[in-house]
C-alpha cells in the first residue's frame, strides 16, 4: 500500500494555475492494469483500444479481489488517482472547467453493447471536460462536446474527436477521453457546446440554445503528470462508491437532496442498482404546453446521487381505474436538475406509478460502474406511500 | 516513387500523384500506369482509349455517367476510382460574354474528344453555383431551386464555397485527372495523345483544387495519415469508416434526379461538402457491433447482416426490407442507438425512392481524412431534406440518443464546407445565362 500523499507546492506551481492534488477514480497502474500492458502493434501511444468484453484481455481487467460475478453492481474501484485542472472558465450559459489525469480505461455503451476501452502504452492523458450551470449549480450532464487539441507553437493539431458522456465515481458526469500527447509541452485545447438536446425547464427554458466555445491552455509535461496521486483502496470491490471529489468546481455533481426537490414526494424505487426518486409538481413547469401536473423522475446513481442520462423511461400512471403510460423525455431544471419527466393531467398521490426502462443510460462508464444499470426491471409503486 | 525513406505501393503512389498535381504528379502517374501490374490496376498499361468525336452520341446529361461505369457483381454502379474538384471563378464581373462561352463551350467539348466517356476514359461535369448567377439582372429559372449553402444543422457551422464554377473530373486513371485538369488550364500542349488547343485559360481562375478516392484499398493504403489508426481500416474498405455505400437500391436514380421542366431540362443540381471523419474512437474505442449499429441499425448488429466491409448486403443495405427507417424513435427509446442508413431510410420521395444519388469520395486532402460528399438531387430542397434526416435531431433527446450521442455517425464527422451547384445540361455546359 502506497502511503498517500498531499499535493505538493511543486505540483501547484508546476501547473501553473490552479492544481488541485484530488482523487478520481481508476487508474491504469497496479494489479488491474496487468493485463493492460501488452499493446496491441498499430495502437497509438498514449491513445485506447476497444477489447470485447468477455475475451480474455477484457477478463483479465477484473479486479482481482473479487469475480464481476460476486461483486455488486456498483462498487469500489480498485485504486483512485490525482486530477489537475487546466483552467475554469463562464462561456455563454455555462461554466466550463478542463482537467485531466492519467489515461483511464472506461466502457462505451451502444445500447446493451459494451466495448472495453483499454489504456494502451505511451504518453497521454485523460482529458475531462466538467460543465455545469453557475446560476443554480446543476451539471448539464449532455453531450458530445467536440474537442481539438493543438500543439501551441506550431498549431498542428494533436487530436480531434467528440468527448464521450461519461460517468465516473469522483467526477461524476462528465466529458472526456484519452489524449495521446507526442511531445511535452504547450497544448490548446478548445471545446465546443453543441445546444441542449434535453427539455429546458422553467428558468432553464431557452438557457442552453447557442452553441460556444471555450479554450484551454495545458502543459503537457511527465514530471507533472508522474506525480498524479494515486493509492490503492482497501476497500476495492466492495458495494460502496469513492466519494465525490473536492473540487473548486461548483457542484460536485450530486443531483439536489431528495428533500430539496419541489413538488409532492412520491416515493423512491430500485432498480439496476439506480435509484428513482419519483416527484409530483402540481403544475408542470414552462417550457413543457402543459398546465396539469407533471411527474418528475430523478434517475440516480447510489452513494454519490449523481445522475444517469441518456435513458429510456417511461411510465405508467393508474388512477381511478384509467390507465396512462407515456415516455418520460430528459430535462434539466434548476430545482430538479437533470431528471425524466412528462405531463399527466390526471396523476395524484395514491396513484399507482410503474416505470420501465427501454436504453439502459448510453453514457460511458468508468470503473465501480461498468456493471450497473444495465439491466431493469420494471418498478412499480404507490405515490406517497413510502 | 518514396515519400520520406518509405516506398509506396503503386496504388498509393497514384492517389498521392493525384493529390500532388502538376506536371511532377502526372509524370509519375503516367510512368506508374506504363508499368505492368499484378493487381491488374484495370488494364492501365495500355493506352486510354479515344475520345468521341461527335458530340451527339453523347447524353445531353452530364451526369449520366452510370451505364458509362462498371458495375460491381450485384449491379451496384461503381464509381470511378480518381477524383479532382477543381473550384474556379470567371475573371470578369458582369454577364459573361458570348467569345468566353464559346471558348469554354470548346474546352469542354475537346476533353470528350480526347477521352473516351467512361470510366476508364474521362467522366465531368460543370457546375454553377448561385453566386454565378447572380452576375446576370435576371433572376435564375423558377424552375431550378439552387439557394446559396446553409448550416444544415444546429450542431455545425461550415464555411460556404462561393466559386462561379466546380468542375468534377473522375476516371479510373490517376492520369486522366490529372491530365485533363492540365489540358482545361493549357498547361499542356498534348493529352492522351491529342494536341490540346482549346482551354479555359484566361477565362477563369482556379481558387481550389481537391482530390479523392473511392474503392477498395485506396483508404488502406492512405491510413498514415493524422488520425487514422494503423492498419484499422481494412484492406477492402471502399471508404474510410469502412463499409460500403452506394447501394443501388438506396441511391436515387440519375432519371430522379434529372430537372424535368424549364431552361435547365436534362440537368440536375449538385451539393458538395467536405465531411472530415475522426477516426480513433470508431476503430479504437467502439466494437465492431457498435459500428454495425451505428452505420445501419441495431437490427443489422443485433441479426449479423454485415460481414466485412458489406459486400454481402448485395445492392441493397437493407434498411427497407428490415423496415429500420420506421422504427428510429422506437429504437432510440428501447436500443439507445440509431443507425445512420436507418435515419436515410425516412428521406424518401412521395414514391418511396432515396433522394440522392451520392457521387462522394474519400479524401486525405490536408492530410487529414474525409469525405468530399458530393451529391446530385433534383432540387436542394431533396438535399436538406435528406441531411435533417440524417441529423437526427427529432431523436436527439429520445431514449438513449443524444444531438450526437449514439445518433448514427454524427460524432464522427464534422461539415467543414458546403456548397450548391447547378449541373445544366450538356448543351448549355459552357457559363449558362440564368433562363
Amino acid at each position: 500500500m502506497w502511503p498517500e500523499r498531499d499535493p505538493t507546492r511543486r505540483d501547484f506551481i508546476a501547473t501553473s494555475g490552479v492544481a488541485l492534488g484530488m482523487s478520481v477514480a481508476g487508474c491504469a497502474t497496479g494489479d488491474d492494469a496487468a493485463g493492460e500492458t501488452e499493446t496491441p502493434s498499430g495502437a497509438a501511444p498514449g491513445g485506447t483500444e476497444a477489447t470485447p468484453e468477455g475475451t480474455d484481455a477484457g477478463r483479465e481487467n477484473e479486479l482481482p479481489t473479487a469475480t464481476a460475478q460476486e461483486r455488486p453492481l456498483v462498487h469500489i474501484p480498485a485504486h483512485q488517482d490525482g486530477m489537475r485542472m487546466v483552467g475554469m472558465t463562464e462561456v455563454g450559459p455555462y461554466m466550463v472547467a478542463m482537467s485531466y489525469t492519467l489515461p483511464h480505461d472506461f466502457w462505451v455503451l451502444a445500447g446493451q453493447e459494451k466495448s472495453y476501452v483499454r489504456i494502451n502504452d505511451g504518453q497521454g492523458l485523460h482529458l475531462m471536460a466538467t460543465v455545469w450551470d453557475p446560476e443554480y449549480n446543476q451539471r448539464i450532464p449532455l453531450g458530445s462536446p467536440p474537442v481539438e487539441v493543438r500543439d501551441a507553437a506550431s498549431g498542428d493539431s494533436v487530436a480531434e474527436k467528440s468527448l464521450w458522456p461519461m460517468l465516473s465515481q469522483q467526477m461524476g458526469p462528465h466529458f472526456g477521453d484519452n489524449v495521446a500527447f507526442p511531445d511535452e509541452g504547450e497544448y490548446t485545447v478548445q471545446l465546443s457546446f453543441d445546444p441542449v438536446s434535453a427539455r429546458q425547464l422553467g428558468e432553464y427554458r431557452g438557457r442552453f440554445t447557442d452553441s460556444v466555445d471555450a479554450e484551454f491552455d495545458l502543459l503537457f509535461r511527465t514530471d507533472i503528470t508522474n506525480n498524479i496521486r494515486e493509492r490503492f483502496v482497501d476497500e476495492a470491490g466492495q458495494a460502496g462508491a469513492l466519494e465525490p471529489m473536492e473540487t473548486n468546481m461548483k457542484p460536485n455533481g450530486s443531483l439536489p437532496e431528495v428533500r430539496a426537490l419541489p413538488g409532492d414526494h412520491g416515493g423512491i424505487v430500485d432498480g439496476g442498482a439506480a435509484k428513482f426518486v419519483v416527484q409530483v409538481l402540481r403544475k408542470t413547469p414552462a417550457g413543457i404546453d402543459s398546465s396539469g401536473p407533471y411527474l418528475a423522475v430523478s434517475a440516480r446513481t447510489p452513494y454519490n446521487q449523481y445522475p444517469l442520462p441518456f435513458m429510456g423511461l417511461r411510465a405508467t400512471v393508474s388512477s381511478a381505474g384509467e390507465e396512462v403510460r407515456e415516455p418520460l423525455k430528459a430535462a434539466i431544471h434548476p430545482e430538479l436538475g437533470y431528471h425524466y419527466g412528462a405531463p399527466f393531467p390526471a396523476i395524484a398521490m395514491g396513484d399507482e406509478v410503474t416505470l420501465e426502462v427501454g436504453a439502459p443510460p448510453q453514457i460511458a462508464r468508468h470503473r465501480g460502474y461498468q456493471t450497473a444499470f444495465l439491466e431493469f426491471d420494471d418498478m412499480t409503486l404507490t405515490l406517497g406511500e413510502q | 516513387m518514396t515519400d520520406g525513406d518509405r516506398t509506396l505501393t503503386r496504388r498509393e503512389a497514384l492517389r498521392a500523384a493525384v493529390a500532388v498535381g502538376g506536371s511532377a504528379g502526372l509524370a509519375a502517374c503516367l510512368n506508374l500506369e506504363s508499368q505492368p501490374t499484378e493487381t491488374g490496376e484495370a488494364n492501365r498499361n495500355t493506352d486510354p482509349p479515344d475520345g468521341t468525336e461527335s458530340a451527339a452520341e453523347l447524353p445531353n446529361r452530364q451526369h449520366a455517367w452510370t451505364e458509362f461505369s462498371r458495375t460491381d457483381k450485384h449491379g451496384n454502379p461503381v464509381l470511378a476510382r480518381h477524383h479532382v474538384l477543381l473550384l474556379a471563378n470567371y475573371v470578369d464581373d458582369g454577364p459573361v460574354d458570348d467569345v468566353d462561352r464559346k471558348q469554354a463551350a470548346n474546352a469542354f467539348r475537346e476533353l470528350e474528344e480526347t477521352y473516351r466517356w467512361a470510366s476508364d476514359g474521362l467522366l465531368f461535369t460543370v457546375g454553377y453555383s448561385p453566386a454565378y448567377f447572380d452576375r446576370y439582372d435576371e433572376p435564375l429559372s423558377e424552375s431550378v431551386d439552387l439557394p446559396r449553402p446553409a448550416a444544415l444543422a444546429p450542431f455545425e457551422d461550415p464555411s460556404f464555397d462561393t466559386p462561379d464554377l466546380l468542375v468534377h473530373l473522375a476516371s479510373d486513371r490517376a492520369s486522366a485527372v490529372l491530365e485533363a485538369k492540365q489540358a482545361l488550364f493549357g498547361e499542356l500542349e498534348t493529352a492522351n495523345g491529342s494536341e490540346v488547343t482549346e482551354t479555359i485559360d484566361g477565362i477563369v481562375e482556379l481558387v481550389d483544387r481537391r482530390t479523392g478516392f473511392i474503392g477498395p484499398g485506396l483508404p488502406a493504403e492512405h491510413d498514415d495519415v493524422n488520425g487514422v489508426p494503423d492498419g484499422a481500416v481494412s484492406e477492402d474498405a471502399p471508404l474510410f469508416m469502412g463499409f460500403k455505400s452506394g447501394f443501388v437500391e438506396n441511391q436515387a436514380t440519375e432519371n430522379s434526379v434529372t430537372i424535368t421542366e424549364g431552361p435547365f431540362a436534362g440537368g440536375t443540381t449538385q451539393h458538395l461538402s467536405l465531411l472530415r471523419t475522426e477516426l480513433d474512437q470508431w476503430y479504437n474505442q467502439d466494437s465492431r457491433e457498435q459500428r454495425v449499429a451505428k452505420m445501419f441499425s441495431a437490427t443489422h448488429a443485433a441479426e449479423d447482416l454485415v460481414e466485412g466491409v458489406g459486400d454481402n448486403l448485395g445492392d441493397s443495405s437493407l434498411v427497407s426490407e428490415t423496415g429500420v427507417g420506421d422504427r428510429v424513435s422506437d429504437d432510440a427509446f428501447e436500443e439507445g442507438v440509431v443507425g445512420h442508413a436507418q435515419k436515410l431510410a425516412r428521406a424518401r420521395d412521395e414514391d418511396g425512392d432515396p433522394r440522392l444519388l451520392r457521387r462522394d469520395f474519400a479524401t486525405v486532402d490536408d492530410g487529414r481524412t474525409g469525405v468530399h460528399f458530393l451529391s446530385l438531387q433534383e432540387s436542394i430542397a431533396d438535399f436538406i431534406q435528406t441531411r435533417t434526416a440524417m441529423n437526427g435531431t427529432d431523436v436527439a433527446n429520445v431514449g438513449g440518443v443524444g444531438t450526437k450521442n449514439n445518433n448514427g455517425i454524427l460524432q464522427y464527422i464534422t461539415t467543414v464546407r458546403r456548397g450548391n451547384y447547378l449541373l445544366p445540361p450538356r448543351s448549355k455546359r459552357s457559363f449558362p445565362r440564368p433562363s
